[in-house]
């Protein structure tokens, strides 16, 4: 099923040279330095980095919460200026509303956009059944596993048909198994709706089985190590897990982490 | 970006300051009887008359302390032993369950006039009805922290074969500390209500005393004044709870909340 | 789910009923006078007559109205005070810590001040109940608005959406929880505050009864009336317990 309307003009991410300093009651902490980076309209790009190098606050800068100190965000060729609606959003925990049932959580960014809900409400329900949820629209949150819970944050993020969708470590709430069987089931939606994404992380495994590309950042202050096409064939599987293109990719991000860790 | 330390109290203070000023105003403006609502400089010099020049207040002020002061003391410690004795013997809990809720849903505050016929129009009654009240305030509360000692820590003594005493001391009394305190804290705020209903009904002395003979001779000034009395005596009991608390709870910052269904009043 | 074991029911009961029975033989076997302790049956006796013929119905209903319109009223006040400083970080800072100092007061102190002021009949004790009431729904309120978490603030943010919307739809349902909690402590202030202005000066009431039966050496009327004042409280409380779980139903659902 491909998504109706989804567009393709220029709807990528750029960060040009951005510098984020915070002013804290210990003085100035510089977040980022220097970093620039780019989405392309299509492309899956992860974030792989140590904890604390401002990953986050990356994701906060391309939907227009937080203002960089320096340096401009450019969303489909506009500056970010203020929050964006353009931009779809996954969150560590699934947060939804334990109130709504999961298609009302489905359709909070509508209503909270002030769109009429009823007309989305159909794409609503697709996405859920492309999540593989079909059967639990009338459900609450609390009868939700961890994983499916996450799937109806998804479902969330892509509701409003955005250009670029975020995600903070969706899997690291989820135990092993569910992640693995997480990052199969977010490559065939993303394969289905094909929108950008900047894909935060700090397991290795996934960011390579996922990606376009990779994005390495350093510990505090973050800046960009280097970034690493992933040229394997997609749609990747469970096999090429076991790929020695994979291991390869796999050690040579590891390694890069080691030594940063001893340099540090 | 919330502000600590002392700075925090700047804003709650300016807002005290604030209504100090209105009701000042407020009284001017309306041309208030004074036996209806006194203004606070009024207040004041009532206090100071009454704590330092005449000094008519301070039998009453401590008549109240010391009688919340006991009935909380002895109070509290029932309370807690009854807790532990309960949490230890579950067939006994469950025995006494249905009696113990049946007497936590009859306010206590309502017992003043029986706890007056019964122990006598004196402080005696006084300190046994704050120790009423503050039993089920810290009972409920201690009951819950004891029943929620992690299972495992429990096993832990158990295969170190710990006696009974070892165990209550080591494990399960700090584990519950921080629930024991919060009933404990909030005892303070229901020993006080205590005191002073049982001073309204009992006529000679005591900070309620003086509120309810004031009131009655339209002596609005008096009255408040034995009120903000009342709230210094809480205040600082209050801290001095908090303050044991930090020092034997060292290692739980968190600001435990009350569990709602522990008032014992 | 297992049915009750017999152990959740038998022994509660042996213990009520064995309450009862040794209060019973206390009072017979030691010959304890009527009119130190009452044995139950004395109370019992004195339960229907005064609900039947005595004064104990109107005076339960006195209190109960009573208490019930300053709850309403304390709560109203507490609920849009808190919705107005919950929403506000400025007003938090400068009203919330006022508020707890407040909820710490003995606030039923004020009675005697509230009588001289409203007088006899119903208004002082409703005055009385909703000053008490209105402190912790505030408090509770508040909290409650502040607990939302701060990624579904973020996610409403980066929508566009306005204060208004971000407050009903998700600020509000979070903090019902916490607003409840702060019910629960209300209702058992009312009833309390109630009684207390009623000790003091009152025509009618639950408290007027109690006291008033006291100086009569009245013991079972007075049990019996004390009685009366548990029941309600306790009924209202485990009733506000119900609507608590019917409407924040997704803490206490099915899993």
């Amino acid at each position: 099923m491909d998504v109706p309307g989804a567009s393709d003009a220029g709807q990528g991410l750029r960060l040009e040279h951005i510098d984020l300093v915070y002013a804290t009651s210990r003085g100035p902490l510089e977040a980022l330095r220097d970093l620039s980076l780019s989405v392309g309209p299509r492309e899956f790009v992860s974030v792989l980095g140590p904890s604390g190098c401002g990953k986050s606050s990356l994701l906060q800068l391309a939907c227009g919460l937080l203002a960089p100190t320096a340096g401009r965000v450019l969303l489909a060729g506009e500056p970010v200026l203020r929050p964006r609606s353009e931009v779809g959003i996954v969150f560590q925990q699934p947060t939804l509303l334990p109130w709504k049932t999961v298609l009302d959580n489905v359709l909070v960014p509508i209503r909270a956009m002030g769109l009429p809900v009823a007309d989305y409400r159909q794409r609503a329900e697709e996405l859920l059944a492309l999540a593989g949820l079909a059967g639990f629209m009338r459900h609450y949150p609390r009868e939700l596993s961890g994983g499916m819970q996450q799937r109806v944050a998804l479902a969330r993020g892509l509701i409003h048909d955005p250009g670029l969708l975020l995600m903070d470590e969706p899997f690291s709430a989820l135990d092993a198994m569910t992640r693995e069987s997480m990052m199969e089931e977010l490559q065939r939606i993303w394969l289905k709706t094909r929108k950008a994404v900047l894909f935060v992380t700090h397991s290795i495994p996934e960011a390579v089985y996922l990606s376009d590309r990779i994005v390495v950042m350093s510990g505090r202050p973050g800046r960009v190590l280097e970034q690493i096409d992933v040229d394997m064939a997609r749609p990747r599987t469970q096999d090429d897990l076991g790929h020695p293109r994979f291991l390869d990719l796999c050690r040579h991000l590891r390694d890069g982490f080691r030594a940063a860790e001893a340099a540090a | 970006m919330s502000q600590t330390g002392w700075r925090a109290t700047l804003p709650p203070l300016a807002t005290t300051a604030l209504l100090l000023l209105l009701w000042s105003a407020v009284v001017r403006l309306a041309r208030l009887p004074s036996h209806l609502l006194p203004p606070p400089e009024a207040v004041l010099v009532r206090l100071w008359q009454g704590l330092a020049v005449t000094g008519d207040m301070v039998p009453h002020l401590l008549a109240t302390a010391a009688s919340a002061l006991m009935g909380y003391g002895v109070g509290c410690l029932g309370g807690l032993l009854l807790a532990i004795l309960l949490a230890e013997f579950r067939a006994l809990e469950r025995t006494l369950h249905a009696l113990l809720l049946a007497l936590q849903s009859v306010p206590k505050v309502a017992l003043a006039p029986l706890v007056l016929l019964w122990a006598g129009f004196g402080p005696r009654s006084v300190v046994l009805l704050v120790a009423l009240i503050c039993f089920f305030a810290v009972f409920a509360n201690a009951f819950i922290g004891l029943q929620g000692v992690d299972r495992g820590l429990r096993g832990l003594f158990a295969v170190a074969q710990a006696g009974r005493l070892h165990r209550l001391l080591h494990l399960d009394l700090p584990a519950a500390a921080g629930p024991v305190f919060a009933g404990l804290q909030t005892a303070v705020g229901f020993a006080l209500v205590g005191c002073v209903v049982t001073e309204f009904l009992l006529g000679t002395q005591g900070v309620g005393f003086l509120i309810e003979n004031s009131a009655n001779s339209l002596d609005a000034a008096t009255a408040v004044a034995a009120m903000v009395l009342l709230g210094c005596l809480g205040a600082v009991f209050s801290m001095l709870v908090r303050q044991a608390r930090r020092r034997w709870v060292f290692w739980d910052r968190g600001d435990a909340m009350a569990l709602p269904g522990s008032d014992g009043a | 789910m297992k049915g009750p074991r017999y152990g959740d029911i038998l022994l509660p009961g042996l213990g009520v009923a064995g309450f009862i029975a040794a209060w019973a033989v206390v009072v017979r076997l030691g010959g304890i006078d009527a009119s130190v302790l009452p044995g139950p049956l004395d109370v019992l006796h004195a339960l229907s007559i005064g609900l039947s013929q005595g004064p104990l119905g109107g005076d339960a209903l006195f209190t109960l109205s009573a208490s019930l319109a300053g709850l309403a009223l304390g709560c109203s006040l507490g609920l849009a005070a808190g919705v107005l400083v919950g929403g506000n970080a400025t007003a938090h800072r400068f009203i919330y810590p006022v508020a707890m100092g407040v909820q710490a007061m003995p606030l039923v102190a004020l009675a005697p001040l509230l009588i001289s002021a409203f007088g006899l009949g119903a208004g002082s004790k409703i005055a009385m109940v909703a000053i008490s009431c209105a402190a912790p729904v505030f408090v509770g309120t508040v909290t409650g608005m502040g607990s939302a978490s701060p990624e579904l603030l973020s996610l409403y943010r980066v929508c566009g959406a306005g204060r208004w919307r971000t407050l009903v739809d998700v600020k509000l349902p979070g903090a019902l929880d916490y607003i409840f909690a702060g019910l629960q402590v209300a209702v058992a202030l009312a009833f309390v505050s109630c009684v207390v202005a009623e000790f003091i000066a009152s025509e009618r009431g639950l408290g007027y009864r109690i006291r008033s039966l006291s100086t009569q050496l009245d013991m079972s009327s007075m049990f019996a009336a004390i009685a009366v004042l548990a029941v309600m409280g306790g009924g209202c409380g485990a009733l506000l317990r119900l609507l608590h779980r019917r409407v924040v139903h997704w803490r206490h659902g099915p899993r």
